[in-house]
């Protein structure tokens, strides 16, 4: 079972530029389009991520929801969460980390190479 | 008798008259679409119209007689209560009209508890000139608050909006840019490459310098000190901008006396501060040369220079440069689309941990014994905090 990242992002010119980089970095990537499946995923799957890169703004559950789904479901509380969005208030970068995530990126502050690389972080080394 | 008779008709003109524009009286003041609350001396209700009714969630019929501050009280947005009394008493002993308005940040609460945001006139009823009460009319403003608080966002909702797109065009441009160095492309190719990408930087740039200074100027910014380690903090941010600045080929040298440096001070702020000053650095700079990150300090203050080799500030703008929205002369030429409002941001914020800020240009460079002018070097302080 590769270790792979879990990407939540359901803008699909974004998601395409994280994939592309992942290719070439040699890193598996799944990606997650839609808040309610991104939250069936964590509650069905049993092949779990190294790492949870996720988007604030989603369809369907929004991405704070996901964090309070994935601090209550067994097994994905120690998997780290780095959250990747536009909203950079106060409030939403101090709710994202009382719900559990480990670090707050903002997609237009960093480049596509830094976004993977702090996601890759996480992936154990084969 | 038909003298009689007519008078009697007269009389009868006269009353159907009185009552068709009493009934027209009455048609309007319930047709009216703010809330009308008619008040005597006693500040008992002689009449509310149906629209007040239905906001004070009371039936008008019922509420004559009652005292209005028994039926309705008037708060701030603090939740202070503002006696209802003044505002009417003054109304009734000075004859002033009152007037509050959006701004005034003014609720109505209801007994029930119930409240909404309120604007509202109060006058003086005059009858024979004399006044016998007062006429309060009043309007629910709870779409209106909304609509006023969505306008304020509205530059932060927006810039917030403008990152995905302007961050789809930064990553394929790196994305491009990393190609390029394997595929071969021609010179313009290449050229076109670092020229977009050097737009789209800017452009976020300047929206996150429209979000700071939004935040600032609404009173939104908190202040959180850290104790930070200065030489490894400007560190990582140069390494953020490695990109930009291989793309104009530019060197960065950080002074070694950063390494001892340790200071009390908000991140976030010092963060915005250093960024903007390198920025300028490198889109003021031509394709080659150093931008060279220096310190100094003494027991009460650091100073952080930052030096660029590039075109300088004419002097006959140098008075100008921190002023809100001003950009130099030579600015459109080398970095068109700036918005004028880092420098001005930069002073605000160092001002607020309490520092200064000042720039030399041209600047002094002094290498291996030579010493010559070229650039800008700006300077900012940080005040020590006593122990």
């Amino acid at each position: 079972m590769e270790p792979y990242i879990l990407l939540v992002e359901d803008d699909t010119i974004l998601e395409r530029a994280f994939k592309l980089k992942c290719a070439k970095k040699n890193i598996s990537l799944k990606i997650i389009g839609d808040g309610y499946d991104a939250v069936s995923f964590i509650k069905t799957t049993a092949k779990k991520p190294s790492v949870v890169v996720l988007d604030l703004m989603l369809p369907g559950a929004s991405g704070f929801e996901i964090l309070d789904v994935l601090r209550s479901s067994p097994g994905w509380k120690s998997i780290p969460v780095l959250i990747l969005s536009v909203l950079s208030q106060e409030n939403d970068i101090k709710k994202a980390k009382s719900l559990g995530a480990k670090e707050y990126l903002i997609k237009s502050d960093i480049t596509i190479d830094d976004a993977v690389e702090k996601a890759s972080q996480y992936i154990p080394q084969k | 008798m038909k003298k009689t008779e007519s008078k009697k008709h007269g009389i009868q003109v006269s009353y159907e008259q009185l009552e068709a524009e009493h009934e027209q009286l009455k048609a309007i003041m319930a047709a009216v679409g703010e809330g009308l609350v008619v008040l005597n001396k006693k500040r008992q209700i002689l009449y509310m119209n149906k629209t007040a009714g239905s906001l004070l969630a009371i039936d008008p019929r019922r509420a004559i007689g009652k005292h209005y501050s028994d039926i309705v009280s008037l708060h701030r947005e603090t939740g202070d209560v503002v006696e209802i009394e003044k505002p009417i008493h003054k109304v009734l002993e000075t004859g002033d009209t009152l007037a509050a308005d959006l701004k005034d940040d003014m609720y109505y609460v209801l007994s029930s508890g119930k409240r909404f945001p309120v604007s509202f006139t109060a006058a003086p009823l005059r009858i024979h000139d004399k006044i016998s009460g007062a006429v309060i009319v009043f309007r629910d403003m709870t779409a209106m608050k909304k609509f006023d608080e969505a306008k304020t966002n509205f530059i932060s909702i927006a810039s917030h909006q403008i990152r995905t797109p302007v961050t789809a065009i930064r990553w394929y441009t790196e994305l491009l840019l990393d190609a390029q160095k394997t595929a071969a492309p021609t010179k313009e190719q290449s050229e076109f490459s670092k020229e977009i990408y050097s737009s789209v930087l800017r452009l976020v740039d300047m929206l996150n310098t429209l979000l700071y200074l939004t935040k600032a100027e609404t009173g939104q910014l908190v202040i959180k000190p850290q104790a930070i380690n200065l030489s490894a903090f400007v560190r990582d941010i140069t390494k953020e901008l490695k990109t930009a600045l291989e793309s104009k080929t530019l060197s960065i040298g950080i002074g070694q006396s950063a390494a001892k440096i340790s200071i009390t001070i908000d991140p976030i702020i010092l963060r915005q501060v250093i960024s903007n000053l390198l920025i300028n650095a490198i889109n003021y700079s031509d394709e080659g040369g150093i931008i060279e990150i220096s310190f100094a300090q003494n027991k009460d203050t650091v100073t952080v220079a930052i030096r660029d080799q590039g075109v300088g500030i004419p002097r006959n703008q140098q008075s100008k440069i921190f002023g809100r929205f001003f950009r130099a002369s030579n600015a459109s030429i080398k970095a068109p689309g700036g918005t004028g409002l880092g420098l001005f941001l930069v002073k605000y914020l160092v001002e607020l941990w309490g520092g200064k800020i000042w720039f030399e240009s041209p600047a002094s460079w002094n290498k291996n014994g030579k010493v010559w002018k070229k650039g800008t070097a700006f300077f900012f302080t940080i005040p020590r905090r006593g122990k």
